[in-house]
Parts: C-alpha cells; sequence; structure tokens
C-alpha cells in the first residue's frame, strides 16, 4: 500500500491525464469501495467517500535495490507469464518519473511497444534514456518521463509499472497505461 | 456479453459490441491518408473479450501486429442523432493498400479523439454563426449570417469591382467543398483575389517539376518501394508522411540519401541502413543538384538510352507541336533561353558552369566534396553494367527555399539518372496535405493585378494585395491566414488595422444595421473578415473576423478527396456535426441562393460529388467515369466509393470495355468490373507510364497526354538550366549577419497542421505543449541557452516587398530590381519557444515546428516572393536568438521529452 504523498511519486500521468485519483483508480477496482476504506486515513477528506472500481492486480518483487546497477535493464513479467507481459526495470541514473529508490531513478516499463506491439526487449539505450527505435517502425519512449513517447506512433505511452519499495525489494503493483494487446490490464494469459 | 458500462479507466478501453455501427474511411490528415474503420455505438453498451462479443471478432488479448488492439486513445466518444456515442476508430485491420494490416501514424491513430464530443476536449467547436458586435461575437441565425454575407458582398462586388472581394481557403479540405468554393469565386464572382491556405496565390507549387512535365503527385507508392535507391530532398517523410515510410520505402536493399540541415528519425535510419546525410546549408539546394548533375556527366554515368528516348531536343523544345502551349506559364519560363535546354546544351552548360564545381559547391552547400561525390555514386554509376533504380522525392524544404531553381534543377537531375516513368524510378513530391482539390473553373488570370514584365498576366500575391489596401472582403475558410505566410506578425498588423482598427464597427445585431457599419467600413479603405471554420482561431476568427460560421468536417458529411497516389474514396459520417455546423459546400450554396447565383441548389455531398464529376475530366484527379459507371449500376458516386472501401481507386479512373490490366494492378488501384453494366473502371496506378497498355480511350475515359507521357508539349522531359544568379542577390541580401542564425522549421511528426485537433489531445499536447527551438551546442553555449530553457527569436530585418504587381522594364521585378524601385521594406518578428539543444541541427541554424500557431516561425521569414513563381523562401527565415528564462519544461517530468529524436 501507498501513502498519499508517495503516491504522487508512483503516479504516472498517462495519456488520459493523471491524478492521484487516477492512480488510485488504476492501481486499485474490481469490487466497489470507496476510497477511505482502501487507504483509511491516508486520502484527502473529500475524497474519502468516493468509490472505485479495483482491480486487483498482484503485487510482485521485480528486483532489489541494492542490486540495481545504473543503466543496466532487468526484465520480468507482470501482470503474468506471457510474452506480451514482458517488462523492464532500470535504474536510470537521474529522477525519472514515477521513479522510486533513494533518487527516484529506478523505473519499469512493459516492453511490448504501443503502436503494434513491437518486442522492445533489449532495446533500452542508455545513453539517451529511452526504450527504442522499435525495431517494427522506430519508434522511441522516454524512460525518464514516464514512457512518452519521443519520436514515432504509438498512440498511448509505453505503459509504466508501478513500483513499491519494501525495504530492498522492488515490487511491482500496478500498471499505469492499457498493456499493448488488452483491452483491460487484468485479462490475465495465464496463471501468475 | 458484458453489457455494464464502465467509466472509462487509463487501463482499459471498452470494446465495440458486435452491433456497433461501422463504417470505412481514410484518415483526415496527412497526405497518405491511411484506412481507416470506425465503429460507434450508444453509450451504455460494450462489447466482451471473447471473439463472438465483440465488432472486431477476435478474443482479447490479442497478438503482436494484430491491428486489433484498441489503445485508450483509439476510444473515443461523438454524437449520434443527440444522443452521445462510444466510439472506435482503428487503422483497417484489413487494409490491402496504403497501411496493409493497420500500420499507422501517431496522428491518425488519435483520430478517435476528434469528433465533437460536447463533454470533452472538442467542446469548443463551434456550433453556431456569430457575429461580432461592439467587439464581441455573440450567436446570430443562419439566415442573418447569410443575408449579412450576402448583402456586404453584392455591395463590394459591385461598387469596389471583384478584386476587391476576396477568398483565402483551404485547398484540400474534400472535393465538394473545394469544387463549391471555386465554383463561386472563379466560376461565378470571377475574383483573382484567391489564394489557398499554403501560398499567396494561385499557382504550381513545384513549378520546376511541371515545367519538366512532370506531374508532382505521378508516383504510386508501390513505384517507391522497387527502388534501389532515394535521393529525399527537404524532406523525412517519417515524420509526416509516415506511413509512406514506414510502409513502403523503410525497407532492407533501399539506401536513402538525404539532404536536409537537421537530422532525422529518417536520416539516422538510412545512415544506419547504408544510406547518406547530407546536412545541407539552408537554400543551397540548386547549387548541390548542378554539383550531382556535373559529376555524373563528367563521368558519363547519365542514363543514355532514357534520354535519347525521353529527353526533349531543341527542336521540341522551341517549336512543339504549334502555338497551343505558347503563351503560358510554361512557355515564359521555358523559352527565355536562360532555362530550357537540350541535353547537349545543358551538358554543356554544366560543364562549363564554376558553381556547379564539386569544391565550389562542396563550400557553398557545408556538405563534404565525398559525401557529394558518394551521393552521385549511388544514384547514378552503373555497377556491374546494371544502372541503379533511383528515384526522386522532394517536399517544403527543397521547394520553399528557392521554389523555382530547387525544382528545377532536382528534376534535371532527376531526369538525368533516368527517373520519372518507371517503377523504382519515378520523381514526385511527397506532399503535404490531401489531394482535396476539385476545380469547377481555372483560376481567372486574365483579371489578376499581376503581370510579368513582357507577358501576360500571373496569379496575384493576395497578402501583397491585402497589404495595399486593395481587399475589401476576405472570406477565409480553415486556415489560419496570417501565421501561415510570411512575416506574420506584420500581416497581423495590417489585418488588425483594416479591421479592428477602422471606426466603423456593428453595434447592432440587426441585419440592415450591420451591413451599413461594414459598407462604410469598406469604403473608407477597412476590410470585412469572415471566417469559416470547426473551431475559433485566433486571431483570424477570434479577433479580425466580423462574421463567424460553423464549419462541418471529417465525419459530419459523406466527402471524398485523393491521397499522395490520387487513391479517391468516401469520408463517410458517421456522427452529427456540432450544434448548427454545416459543411462548407452547403454555406457556399446558403450564399451562393442568396446572392441569385444558378445551379447552387445542392441536396447533399453527393450531388455535389456527382455533378462536379465533370469539371475534372482533364485532370489528374479525373472521377468522372466512376460517376458515369455508378449512374449505370444504379448508384450514386458516393454509393459506389462506399462499397471500394479503404481501397478506392486511384484517378484518373477510365471505363473500358475489357480489362487487360493484370490482376496485380487491378487490385492496386482499385477497380469496378459488375457483371450487370457492360464494361469496367479501373484506376491508374502511374502517370507517364509507357509501359502499361491502357488501349484506347472508351466510353467516358480521357486519355491525356501525361497518362503515358511526360506533360510536356512534346510528351518528352525537359530540362532546364538553373542560374544561380537568379536567386543570389536575394540569398546575399538575407544571409544571416553577425549573430544571427537561420532560421528554418519544417512538420513535426506528433503534430498535423497546426494541432487544431493534436493540441486538444491530452497525449499529444503533453508531448508538444508549446513551440520549441532547436539549436546546436556550439550556437546554445555562448548564448548560455540549454535545454529547456525559453528563447526568443527575433528578426528586425524582415524584408517585405510592398508594390511591383505590373512589370513594365526588364529586371524590375527581380529582388534587386524591387530594392531600387523602393518596393521592398524591413519589418520585424519575433516568435518564442523552448529550447532543445541538439546535435541533429546543422551549427549556424534553428529550427523550429512550422505551424505552431501560438508563436509562428513564419513571423521571422521575409515576405518577398521568387519573383518567377510567386511563392514564399519560407525556409529562410533568420534572427537573433537569446535565453529569456528556464522555461518550467525544464524539470516538469509529466510534458514534454527532449530526447533527440535521431536515434538509432
Amino acid at each position: 500500500m501507498v501513502s498519499p504523498d508517495q503516491s504522487h511519486s508512483v503516479c504516472r500521468p498517462t495519456s488520459v491525464g493523471c491524478s492521484r485519483r487516477h492512480f488510485l483508480e488504476a492501481s486499485a477496482a474490481v469490487t466497489t469501495v470507496t476510497l477511505g476504506v482502501l487507504f483509511p486515513n491516508r486520502v484527502f477528506s473529500e475524497d474519502e467517500n468516493r468509490s472505485v472500481r479495483v482491480v486487483h492486480l498482484p503485487r510482485q518483487k521485480v528486483g532489489r535495490l541494492s542490486e540495481l546497477q545504473i543503466d543496466q535493464p532487468v526484465y520480468f513479467r507482470y501482470p503474468d507469464d506471457s510474452d506480451l507481459s514482458v517488462c523492464m526495470l532500470v535504474r536510470t541514473g537521474e529522477r525519472s518519473g514515477g521513479g522510486i529508490g533513494a533518487d527516484q531513478d529506478v523505473v519499469a516499463f512493459s516492453c511490448r511497444c504501443t503502436h503494434l506491439g513491437g518486442s522492445l526487449e533489449q532495446e533500452y539505450r542508455s545513453r539517451h534514456k529511452v526504450v527504442g527505435p522499435c525495431p517494427l517502425h522506430l519508434t522511441t519512449f522516454d524512460v525518464t518521463r514516464h514512457g512518452m513517447v519521443v519520436a514515432g506512433h504509438a498512440t498511448q505511452a509505453l505503459p509504466q509499472i508501478l513500483l513499491e519499495s519494501d525495504g530492498d525489494d522492488v515490487v511491482a503493483v500496478g500498471i499505469a497505461g492499457l498493456l499493448y494487446g488488452r483491452s483491460r490490464n487484468d485479462q490475465f494469459l495465464s496463471p501468475v | 456479453m458484458s453489457r455494464q458500462d464502465d467509466s472509462v479507466l487509463p487501463d482499459s478501453v471498452p470494446l465495440p459490441p458486435p452491433d456497433a455501427v461501422s463504417v470505412s474511411t481514410a484518415c483526415d490528415y496527412c497526405i497518405v491518408g491511411c484506412g481507416y474503420r470506425v465503429w460507434v455505438w450508444p453509450e451504455g453498451t460494450q462489447g466482451g473479450p471473447a471473439a463472438a462479443e465483440n465488432a472486431l471478432g477476435v478474443d482479447y488479448p490479442v497478438d503482436e501486429a494484430s491491428g486489433r488492439w484498441i489503445s485508450p486513445n483509439q476510444h473515443g466518444h461523438c454524437m449520434v442523432d443527440g444522443r452521445r456515442h462510444h466510439l472506435v476508430v482503428l487503422p483497417d485491420p484489413d487494409a490491402t493498400v496504403v497501411n496493409p494490416g493497420g500500420n499507422h501514424s501517431i496522428r491518425g491513430g488519435c483520430l478517435a479523439q476528434k469528433p465533437w464530443d460536447p463533454e470533452g476536449a472538442t467542446q469548443d467547436r463551434l456550433t453556431r454563426p456569430l457575429l461580432r458586435v461592439h467587439g464581441k461575437l455573440r450567436p446570430i441565425s443562419w439566415d442573418d449570417a447569410i443575408d449579412i454575407l450576402a448583402q456586404i458582398s453584392r455591395y463590394v462586388l459591385d461598387r469596389h469591382g471583384r478584386s476587391a472581394w476576396g477568398m483565402k481557403t483551404y485547398s484540400y479540405q474534400f472535393f465538394e467543398n473545394t469544387w463549391a468554393i471555386s465554383r463561386l469565386a472563379f466560376e461565378t464572382i470571377q475574383t483573382p483575389a484567391w489564394a489557398p491556405h499554403d501560398k499567396p496565390g494561385p499557382g504550381n507549387d513545384t513549378a520546376g517539376l511541371d515545367d519538366a512535365g512532370i506531374v508532382p503527385f505521378s508516383a504510386s507508392y508501390d513505384d517507391w518501394s522497387q527502388a534501389d535507391v532515394i535521393f529525399f530532398s527537404g524532406t523525412d517523410p517519417y515524420e509526416t508522411k509516415t506511413v509512406a515510410w514506414t510502409e513502403w520505402m523503410m525497407r532492407p536493399g533501399i539506401r536513402h540519401i538525404y539532404v536536409l540541415p537537421r537530422r532525422t528519425t529518417g536520416v539516422a535510419w538510412a545512415e544506419a541502413s547504408g544510406g547518406l546525410f547530407l546536412q545541407i546549408i539552408p537554400g543551397t539546394d540548386t547549387i548541390l543538384h548542378l554539383a550531382l548533375a556535373r559529376i555524373i556527366l563528367e563521368n558519363g554515368w547519365e542514363d543514355t538510352e532514357f534520354i535519347d528516348r525521353w529527353i526533349a531536343g531543341r527542336w521540341e523544345i522551341d517549336s512543339g507541336f504549334g502555338r497551343g502551349t505558347r503563351n503560358t506559364p510554361w512557355q515564359w519560363r521555358t523559352t527565355w533561353g536562360r532555362f530550357g535546354a537540350s541535353f547537349e546544351e545543358y551538358r554543356d552548360w554544366i560543364l562549363n558552369n564554376p558553381d556547379a564545381e564539386l569544391s565550389s559547391a562542396a563550400s557553398v552547400t557545408g556538405i563534404p566534396a565525398k559525401k557529394i561525390l558518394a551521393a552521385a555514386e549511388m544514384i547514378a554509376r552503373p555497377v556491374d553494367g546494371r544502372r541503379p533504380k533511383a528515384s526522386f522525392a522532394l517536399e517544403k524544404g527543397n521547394y520553399w527555399s528557392n521554389n523555382y531553381l530547387n525544382t528545377a534543377s532536382y528534376s534535371s537531375l532527376a531526369l538525368l539518372c533516368g527517373a520519372g516513368n518507371r517503377p523504382g524510378r519515378v520523381v514526385s513530391r511527397m506532399g503535404g496535405h490531401q489531394r482535396g482539390w476539385y476545380g469547377a473553373e481555372a483560376y481567372p488570370r486574365v483579371f489578376s493585378p499581376e503581370k510579368q514584365v513582357g507577358r501576360r498576366r500571373k496569379e496575384i500575391d493576395l497578402d501583397r494585395w491585402v497589404e495595399s489596401g486593395h481587399l475589401r472582403f476576405a472570406w477565409v475558410i480553415g486556415t489560419t491566414w496570417t501565421q501561415a505566410m510570411a512575416a506574420s506578425q506584420e500581416l497581423m498588423d495590417t489585418f488588425r488595422r483594416l479591421t479592428r482598427g477602422s471606426d466603423h464597427q456593428i453595434t447592432s445585431a440587426r441585419v440592415a444595421q450591420a451591413v451599413q457599419s461594414l459598407k462604410r467600413r469598406v469604403d473608407s479603405g477597412g476590410m470585412v473578415v469572415v471566417h469559416q471554420d470547426i473551431y475559433p482561431v485566433a486571431p483570424i476568427g477570434t479577433e479580425f473576423a466580423d462574421l463567424v460560421l460553423p464549419a462541418a468536417t471529417w465525419g459530419e458529411d459523406d466527402f471524398t478527396r485523393c491521397n499522395g497516389e490520387r487513391r479517391l474514396r468516401l469520408y463517410p459520417k458517421f456522427c452529427d456535426p456540432p450544434g448548427e455546423a454545416r459543411p462548407d459546400w452547403w454555406i457556399i450554396s446558403q450564399f451562393a441562393q442568396k446572392m441569385g447565383f444558378r445551379d447552387y441548389e445542392w441536396k447533399s455531398g453527393s450531388d455535389v460529388f456527382d455533378q462536379a464529376a465533370r469539371s475534372g475530366r482533364r485532370s489528374i484527379l479525373n472521377y468522372h467515369p466512376l460517376v458515369v459507371y455508378a449512374h449505370r449500376m444504379g448508384l450514386t458516386g458516393h454509393e459506389l466509393l462506399r462499397r471500394l472501401g479503404t481501397t478506392g481507386i486511384q484517378t484518373p479512373v477510365r471505363w473500358r470495355r475489357t480489362l487487360t490490366e493484370s490482376q496485380a494492378y487491378r487490385d492496386y488501384a482499385g477497380y469496378v468490373d459488375d457483371p450487370s453494366v457492360a464494361g469496367a473502371i479501373i484506376g491508374t496506378k502511374r502517370l507517364h507510364d509507357a509501359e502499361t497498355d491502357f488501349g484506347q480511350p472508351e466510353g467516358p475515359t480521357v486519355h491525356m497526354k501525361w497518362l503515358s507521357a511526360f506533360r510536356s508539349h512534346s510528351g518528352k522531359g525537359l530540362l532546364h538550366k538553373t542560374p544561380w544568379e537568379e536567386f543570389s542577390d536575394f540569398y546575399e541580401r538575407i544571409r544571416p549577419q553577425g549573430d544571427e542564425l537561420w532560421v528554418t522549421m519544417g512538420r513535426i511528426n506528433e503534430i498535423w497542421q497546426t494541432g487544431f485537433d493534436a493540441l486538444r489531445t491530452k497525449y499529444l499536447r503533453d508531448r508538444w505543449p508549446m513551440q520549441f527551438v532547436e539549436i546546436h551546442p556550439d550556437d546554445a553555449q555562448p548564448r548560455g541557452i540549454e535545454t529547456g530553457d525559453l528563447v526568443a527569436v527575433e528578426n528586425r530585418d524582415v524584408l517585405i516587398q510592398t508594390g511591383g504587381f505590373v512589370g513594365v522594364e526588364k529586371g524590375s521585378q527581380s529582388f534587386s530590381g524591387l530594392m531600387n524601385a523602393g518596393q521592398i521594406r524591413i519589418g520585424t518578428g519575433r516568435y518564442e519557444g523552448v529550447a532543445i539543444v541538439t546535435t541533429a541541427i546543422r551549427p549556424g541554424v534553428v529550427w523550429s515546428n512550422a505551424l505552431n500557431a501560438t508563436q509562428p516561425p513564419n513571423s521571422v521569414v521575409h515576405r518577398v516572393p521568387d519573383p518567377i513563381t510567386n511563392r514564399y523562401r519560407f525556409k529562410l527565415g533568420k534572427g537573433r536568438v537569446t535565453r529569456l528564462s528556464e522555461s518550467p519544461l525544464k524539470h516538469d517530468l509529466k510534458q514534454m521529452s527532449f530526447r533527440q529524436r535521431d536515434i538509432m
């Protein structure tokens, strides 16, 4: 769980607008609950009774802060184990939107291009802090700015995996943005 | 099936249910015009992820490159019969042409955000006619609006003449509208005071290409894909003709050469794929072309077989087949002797021209000699006896820096290499907007106030006409006008003075009183402005216009037009226009009827389309045989086009008794062979095509010479000498001095035109929240500029031509002649943007988004058109760049990426 203050640091402005509320919706919802119940004593008073749909995405340990080397991405699958679920965790070495860790530079993204689904695995360019160019049509994404398109054709930023730290553990807790191929992020392709 | 309507989360999209209404259409934006599919269904329902539960008939999740994934920006809302509906707009996954399999750009990919949604970001669409009363726009009825429009028009035409009544309109927003506009302006009113959105007057964009006999849109996308090498001049199609590039040009085995001052994504790909980047000093392309031609001729790499067969000799240049084309712009230019040349004359001229020497050209263009040499080898040197198949693509970086000389020298270079009329060996513009002009009548040049020395009249420069105080009424349709033209701020000042600066303003919404105020204004030298558009546009609509008329657009009525390979398709209605907004053809028809003009009583866009067909029978966009065929099938032209979906049919459309074209040709060009109707109709894949058997013209088919030969007198291509002196006086005068830098500009991939749609889409606005100025580190550092800083670009030396409408003495209309005659004044211009310090741009040059309407870089561009063609040198601005402050974007992680765009 995150505090409202932390929620800002893991929230990303998505293509449809970012607010703390959006983050809560995105990382929360399938049952309908009030924010006050979901995050007791940790929401702004005007949001206490707001209802949200909660999509339960799994919490998954994806790395250890102490083991992450700058510009050395590690790959994991989230929220399930399919080919479309490959994600990248990277310490960029500079303050990054949604970054965690002492320097707010640890971020994670889906590795499927949001243009036509090309694989971006191994396409991190450390010098530029971008993912891409996608091998299909050359789209690039800025990993320090919430996966925003630098140049190219994708109609959505690269989905950002919401991270929390639990001691030294880096934990994936949700996704901001829609993963390529799905109409909802909780369309699991195989059991996790 | 899930039937609950969820509030849309950032991480999901509703799927169209199986009963969603589905239509096929094409993109509203760039020239490529990818095929799209639209699904519309009422709010409160949605489909499910199983194939049987959704209209796409697939199980979600879908796999890579399925073409059936719906991103959140591909879902939006629109109104249908007054009720809010869901809307999904996807590239047509079943497309077989243009964008096979559903490839798309970021612009078209966000089309679902375009339609009017009264609860969304498009809620500020114009919904009612507005009249400026006491300085404020307030709603009036259509009847009153048309009444005022007609009364003041009648008055201006009667009192001040047809040249005082003008229009500035888009040239591309659908055949139905442009045909209505041209019918009104050119056939009925016959005003010479008309200009398209992107230039000061009508006429050729790329006159040098036309004079060479090459139709600027003669090639098909498939023709490019068969090249060994493509020479790109002044364009990286990756940026804004995206799918033509990613689908048809970015292929293994095709080497690209780019001539640009700025390294782009396409350039980076080219360099990584065996191609070349010639990073040119703005404005020097002609010299480069001459140097390349000289290297080719010195080495004997020209395509002799092609030249012998296809290049006009001296007799063909001089005499042709009679006097028919004597008094045309083509003849004025080519028979001056200075330009037109046989192959032998051209070769002698080049080999004796010091401007064409490699070392000199390297110095003028700033391109290393070895790269120029390598480019010449790549496009022309035979390897093992085989000539490379070279194609030539150009766009505004070429023809908007030195219009005539660049396009003419480029054409000559291409023809020497054997390009122009064969697959893999084509010459064409890549294009900007789609080809949507369907002229009802030719521009009435005989009434134009402009005249070349010793020649007959030429097309008007409407901006100069306004500045000179001759225009009293301006009907502006679908353009910003001032920001799109050169010396923008100076032009805005003129508009302000002639409209809001007048003593005569409307103080009553009553028609008679409003018209009286406007009459007083035009009689006192002021101007009435009417702006017709889809949004309030600053400042032409929000500040200058007295009357604002709301237009319907893409998806709100049935429209048609062609893409960059002349592919004609229907863009059907699928949602409501906002409020009382109407298609432009309807507004024209109401006005014309009020004026008492005959034959404007169209009931629908389909009526207009069918009636317009005859006007284009000699045009490359001719679709008349399609309408004839449709009528024989018992259909309207629109109905038949609807059946042709995203494939459509490539113009000119031909009717044939029996098709002899191969099945592959038919499938690509589009055809209809209906067993109930005699014969068939088929599209035309490539112009100047001597290889395809077109047979004899049959039925309503018209065969123009350019179908199977070049568009010239003799059917042959024409070489042109392009003496640098025609341009050098102007060029020397405008070169940056002291700490000035070249200011050049272009489109940026993520934004279409001024961003009228894109900047209302949060996703795209976050990418480019404001104007930007790319500057090289060598130029940034001494000015203390860092990426993310706000900078100003200021030119206190903006040259503006004030007169010279009629040329009498030889040389009086050249730049030097105008200077000597005191017909150039000096103005100022300035714009701001956020700095991006990057090695992608050439030192000494800054680059901005050409079409940013809030901070238009055209403000620092000289308003002195090419005297040969009346075209501005938009790409050759200059200015001093100074740091103002740190912009808020510098440390903002949510908006604007400053990363390089040429990463490979």
